[in-house]
């Protein structure tokens, strides 16, 4: 049986489109493999009913959602939120990665009383002992603050061709391709924080910068690299 | 503090300033909530030691290790 990945792309500004842009590699991948169906909801159909249809009728293992978000919620197409407290149930058992601002800090931690029995007995029973709680839920993967990208203004009509948006591409493409094939939320982030860590040290020259932006992008990068982060089983894979 | 004493959070953070001090105050880092925040606010936050500010102190410290070889 194959297993089922789910993509939101969202498409609607300049950021967005970015994001589009660094998750059209993957989607091309995967539609080429066998073992994983891929469902996708690209531009438009990236809403909440559409992503609560998927959830609920294709059980995928593992949910990709790029888009806007805050501490409570991640976003779809034109900042419809498509995943908050209200329907984070449907997420039960899945690996999310939110690329997204800050939806990791709260949302990422959510306790909803529509989780199944099993999993609330696990909850209360880690509060009556008195241990810090954290979401056994679901698996989620995102950032505990704003993401940041640098981008190269002459360029937004073409992301791809943008050198400043390179190593954040990289980066996301790291921990999304380290998932789909099946390592596990650990370790994919560790390979991630690599990446990051190897852009920091590599990206750019003062010969190929003429607008000043390499300790930008350094800096943008180095801030993703601490905010990425994970609540649940780090040795979930899909 | 006595004059003349060391403080380690205080010269953090003037190195990080004196270092986005250097770049354009116009240019921008894009958020992914979608507003961009310019170098010239990133400075204000600095100074300020709000939140934000002293958070970017932390990363970008934590970013020069990584640089020289240390993180």
């Amino acid at each position: 049986m194959a297993k089922v990945f789910l993509v939101s792309r969202p498409k609607h500004d300049t950021i967005t489109s970015y994001l589009f842009a660094f998750s059209q590699e993957i989607v091309k991948t995967v539609k080429e493999m066998e073992g994983i169906h891929l469902t996708e909801l690209p531009e438009e159909s990236a809403t909440r009913e559409n992503l609560e249809k998927a959830l609920a009728e294709d059980s995928p293992k593992l949910v990709f959602l790029n888009g806007h978000g805050n501490k409570r919620n991640v976003a779809g197409h034109k900042d419809e939120i498509i995943l908050d407290e209200i329907n984070i149930h449907l997420s039960e058992g899945k690996i999310i990665y939110a690329l997204s601002c800050d939806s990791l800090e709260e949302l990422g931690y959510s306790k909803s009383p529509k989780f199944s029995k099993i999993q609330k007995v696990i909850y209360y029973t880690r509060k009556s002992r008195n241990i810090s709680i954290i979401n056994e839920i679901c698996y989620y993967i995102g950032y505990s603050a704003k993401f940041m990208i640098v981008i190269d203004p002459s360029r937004t009509a073409s992301p791809n061709k943008d050198r400043n948006a390179l190593p954040f591409k990289k980066a996301c493409a790291t921990l999304i391709n380290s998932l789909v094939f099946g390592e596990t939320v650990t370790a994919a982030i560790a390979r991630t924080k690599e990446e990051y860590r190897q852009s920091i040290r590599s990206f750019g020259t003062s010969e190929d910068d003429p607008y000043g932006d390499v300790p930008l992008v350094r800096f943008a990068l180095a801030w993703n690299l601490e905010f990425l982060d994970m609540r649940g089983d780090g040795e979930a894979s899909f | 503090m006595k004059q003349g004493q060391f403080n380690l959070e205080e010269e953090r953070r003037k190195l990080v300033l004196a270092r986005f001090s250097t770049l354009n105050p116009e240019s921008k880092i894009m958020l992914g909530s979608g507003e961009g925040i310019s170098v010239k606010d990133i400075i204000n936050h600095i100074e300020r030691q709000d939140e934000f500010g002293k958070k970017v102190v932390d990363v970008q410290i934590n970013m020069l290790k990584i640089l020289a070889g240390g993180a």
